[in-house]
């Protein structure tokens, strides 16, 4: 563990440590373009320069590994200068164009110079001109004018994505990241070269020239794409969402996050949404008030236990649905009316998606609480038996929240659903299957909650959007049947959680407020059914 | 000069030099049999004794570099750096051309000592005969059983693999070398760590230069004592020495270190063209600061005598200029060629040759402007030192050198608005409508 002075700071570190990461642990501000935590060192930027004493150059603290005794300084004269050169060299042939440049306001470049330069360019020749607007995916767009050849997309492509589609070709000025013969940047992590560009040379598609980066305002959020839940942001303008960008978080998905789990914001606030509750009969829908919805499910919920016993009730829980939602589920019908026919199911299959699962952070199960189906609500994802007492007409009214209960089903659902006398339909989207009420939700962007990864990470996700039309939360929507049936129920997310901490073993001593940017691990995960 | 040995260039009476044959008859070979008795130990410590310094440029003691090699159960790489692309340095090209058996005997006597089983020569690009050469050379050695698997029956085994570049200077520089020797681009890796740590495949690793390899050998044959009695205190031996530039003969030479530059002129290149004086020198290749004719005159050729001149011994490219040359068009050559020889891997050598080439061609095509000077050495300034490998410096150190002793041709190329050494600029400059 050597100890070491940086500023005048005391600092004592792990071995093997370099200079910048106990800089930056001591709060002390190293600038760099090249390192990054999640890719292997370059130390090609040279902007991270610091004086060590009794060594007679400058070092960068990015590949310095510290030692005992080491006094290093990041604020004197020379360093100042290295940094201010740096900056200089990478303006010289620069365009600045940012006036058209979506990294305009979060770039490096920018921010380093107000921070660090602040000269006028004593650039008066020619600058070299390069290849500009270059699309090398589906996905990213090249300028080679603004690249300042890092190499941390060609390292990402190297070391994470594996698919090595990038290199740095030609020599000095004329360098360029070109991609290998016969290729295209098309690999399911392909976006993240775009994050991790820290000027605007590579820029997403998709965000292209849509909306200035001051603009927005990131909401944190977890991406609901698959089982992996990676730390996400969802950055926002005037209730529209414009684009996902990953959140560090060591324990789930590092820095990174899948293409795919990018767009899952479109799926789910886009097309298909359920506006107003509405009663339904064949093609005539006809929009309720939600207390006349709530009315009539519960007392068709009441008729039902009454005349057919609460066994002739069945209910089908979401993985879309937070922990709070399926606790308060779980509660309703399992614990207030008492139905032993409630089980979980997969919302959404893997069917259709180009990669099912590999070893970086895509799995297979495309739902991000199952985990949470387990924990939260005791609910067993096989729906076997529930199917089987619709089949045998003992099931008088089917609630099902979310979608996908089609999808378990299969081609049955139309002639099974007719075995029974009311089917309810609790979700954000337009149901598949029949549904003879429909109370329409939001979708996890539009509220606060917790999901449970694959892995046992309970992630806290904050509200990005304000929901359209006249929908609920489910937690309120659940609370207030569980009002109804005579108990008590909380309200709100963070009490649900907090009820649920307290009732359920594996759970206990977490806190809503305490699960923090990157969640909490619980101890034991418990084995999903299939 | 009569009384200093000829260690390298004792070959040049033999108009088929390169064959086994011819090296055979010079005594060649004859150190590889002594030393493969010896303990591997006892070379390093003649080399260590000679005071060897490597030749390439840098000159680092070859023993001392030796001695760094990690000692592990890793696979220990020996390379020859033939990649001699310094501008004005062309010894290391004679010797792959005339006297290949003596860099390959060097090289299996150094590679025994440093316990490495395999060894490559990257050749620089261009050196198409230096190649055939050292090809035919190799295949020679082999059939003689001196290279190959159990040498001289000694049960040591050595394999030697020729290996071309691709044309870029900056695979001259140790660490860009392994990087396309090992197939990748050619651009140097931070250090540390050391090729002696991780070099070739991330083993082991001495790179040495082709002059410094060739003289181990005699090394072997004649004791480091003997080598250490040549040339001064501080830089033992001889060394070759590349002239070119306004000379009667210029050529390759080997002197004693600290050899007078001005003799190396006036006697060995037979003086100065008809008609012209001397203006400045290069005395190391193109990346070391210019001497002018003043400090030439003080100048000896070894590695102390140029650190108290303000330059270096460098690779002995040794360049002479006579008045009439103007050294703001030879600093729009050299730094032309820096900006197109950086790797473009770090930001203050990619960016900064490339401007500074941009400001002194515009100097001496008429379009200077006086804060350029200022700026020319500031930028300088903001590569020495942070860049990744030394191509930053020998970027830089040239362009500082000539505007230090050179100020007032630049000013008045400035003030003229054109370059008076060349009047058709003049015209070239009225015609752009400048």
């Amino acid at each position: 563990m050597p100890t070491l002075t940086i500023d005048g700071k005391q600092v004592t570190v792990e071995a093997g440590t370099t200079v910048i990461k106990a800089a930056h642990g001591a709060g002390i501000d190293v600038p760099f373009y090249c390192w990054h935590p999640g890719l292997s060192i370059a130390g090609n930027c040279r902007m991270c320069l610091v004086e060590i004493e009794k060594m007679p150059k400058l070092q960068i603290a990015c590949n310095t590994v510290c030692s005992d005794n080491m006094v290093v300084h990041t604020q004197s004269d020379k360093v100042k200068k290295a940094r201010q050169g740096v900056q200089e060299f990478l303006f010289a042939n620069h365009p600045l164009d940012c006036p058209v440049c979506d990294q305009a306001g979060e770039c490096k470049l920018q921010d380093y110079y107000m921070q660090y330069d602040l000269k006028p360019s004593r650039m008066v020749d020619r600058k070299t001109r390069r290849v500009k607007a270059l699309p090398i995916g589906p996905y990213v767009v090249y300028d080679a004018e603004r690249c300042i050849a890092c190499s941390r997309c060609v390292r990402f492509c190297d070391e994470i994505s594996g698919s090595k589609e990038l290199g740095i070709f030609e020599r000095g000025d004329n360098y360029y990241v070109g991609l290998a013969a016969g290729t295209e940047l098309n690999n399911p992590y392909s976006i993240n070269v775009a994050d991790i560009c820290p000027v605007g040379a590579l820029t997403n598609r998709d965000f292209r020239f849509k909306m200035r980066a001051w603009y927005l305002t990131d909401h944190e959020s977890v991406c609901t794409g698959c089982s992996r839940g990676c730390s996400t942001k969802l950055s926002e303008n005037g209730n529209t969402i414009y684009r996902t960008l990953p959140r560090d978080n060591e324990q789930v998905n590092q820095y990174w996050m899948c293409d795919d789990g990018r767009f899952v914001f479109k799926r789910e606030l886009g097309p298909n949404r359920l506006l107003a509750p509405s009663t339904r009969k064949g093609a005539d829908v006809r929009e309720t008030g939600w207390d006349d919805a709530l009315d009539a499910l519960y007392a068709a919920l009441r008729r039902t236990v009454n005349e057919h016993g609460a066994d002739a009730i069945a209910a089908v829980g979401s993985n879309q649905g937070s922990n709070e939602e399926i606790h308060l589920f779980s509660r309703l019908f399992r614990d207030a009316i008492g139905t032993r026919m409630v089980a979980g199911k997969s919302d959404i299959g893997s069917e259709g998606y180009q990669v099912v699962e590999d070893e970086i952070l895509i799995k297979a199960d495309k739902n991000p609480n199952t985990t949470g189906l387990r924990v939260f609500g005791n609910l067993d994802t096989d729906a076997s038996a529930l199917v089987k007492a619709i089949e045998g007409g003992k099931v008088k009214v089917l609630v099902v929240w979310g979608r996908g209960f089609d999808r378990v089903l299969g081609d049955r659902a139309p002639a099974l659903l007719e075995k029974v006398e009311l089917v309810v339909h609790i979700g954000a989207h337009e149901p598949a299957h029949r549904a003879d009420l429909v109370l329409p939700t939001t979708v996890w962007a539009e509220k606060e909650g917790t999901f449970t990864n694959f892995a046992g990470v309970v992630q806290h996700f904050g509200r990005a959007v304000r929901a359209r039309g006249d929908v609920r939360d489910e937690v309120d929507v659940f609370a207030e049947l569980l009002r109804r049936f005579g108990a008590a129920a909380p309200a709100g997310a963070e009490a649900a959680f907090q009820e649920a901490a307290q009732k359920i073993p594996g759970l206990a001593g977490l806190d809503f407020r305490g699960l923090g940017e990157t969640g909490v691990k619980i101890e034991s995960v418990p084995v999903l059914a299939s | 000069m009569a009384d200093a040995p000829r260690i390298l260039l004792d070959f040049l009476d033999d108009d088929r030099s390169w064959t086994l044959e011819s090296y055979r008859k010079r005594g060649g070979y004859k150190a590889l049999e002594k030393a493969l008795k010896m303990e591997p130990v006892q070379i390093m410590e003649e080399v260590k004794a000679s005071g060897l310094r490597g030749r390439g440029g840098a000159g680092f003691p070859t023993g001392m570099k030796w001695s760094f090699l990690a000692k592990n159960d890793r696979p220990k790489y020996l390379v020859c750096n033939a990649d001699e692309g310094e501008p004005g340095t062309f010894k290391d090209r004679l010797l792959l051309e005339r006297d290949p058996h003596k860099l390959i005997e060097g090289m299996i006597i150094s590679a025994f000592s440093l316990g490495s089983k395999k060894s490559y020569v990257y050749l620089r690009h261009e050196f198409e005969l230096g190649f055939q050469r050292m090809e035919q050379a190799v295949n020679e050695a082999e059939a003689a059983g001196l290279l190959g698997d159990n040498i001289l029956g000694t049960g040591f085994s050595h394999h030697l693999v020729n290996h071309r570049g691709a044309g870029a200077y900056i695979c001259g520089e140790e660490t860009g070398l392994i990087e396309s020797l090992e197939g990748k681009k050619g651009q140097p890796r931070n250090k540390p760590p050391f090729p002696a740590i991780q070099g070739v495949f991330n083993d082991p690793t001495v790179v040495n230069n082709v002059e410094s390899l060739a003289v181990v050998p005699w090394l072997i044959n004649n004791g480091g004592a003997a080598y250490k009695a040549v040339g001064t205190e501080k830089s033992p031996g001889t060394k070759l020495f590349s002239v070119s530039g306004h000379v009667k003969k210029p050529g390759v030479y080997e002197v004693p270190l600290g050899y007078p530059l001005m003799d190396l002129i006036d006697k060995e290149c037979g003086g100065m063209l008809d008609g012209m004086s001397l203006k400045c020198c290069i005395p190391g290749g193109s990346s070391v600061p210019v001497l002018t004719a003043e400090e030439c005159a003080r100048a000896n050729l070894d590695y102390e005598s140029m650190n108290a001149l303000g330059t270096f011994l460098g690779s002995g490219g040794v360049i002479v200029i006579g008045e009439g040359t103007c050294v703001v068009d030879m600093l729009a050559n050299l730094s032309r060629f820096y900006a197109h020889e950086s790797c473009g891997q770090c930001t203050p050598c990619r960016d900064g040759t490339n401007w500074i080439h941009k400001v002194v061609d515009r100097i001496e095509k008429g379009g200077g402007r006086r804060q350029d000077l200022a700026d020319l050495l500031d930028l300088s300034d903001n590569i020495m030192g942070k860049t990744i490998c030394a191509l930053g410096d020998a970027a830089a150190m040239p362009v500082i050198a000539f505007i230090q002793k050179y100020r007032h041709e630049f000013e008045e190329h400035i003030e003229k608005g054109r370059c008076p050494y060349k009047p058709e600029y003049a015209v070239a400059h009225a015609a752009a409508g400048r």
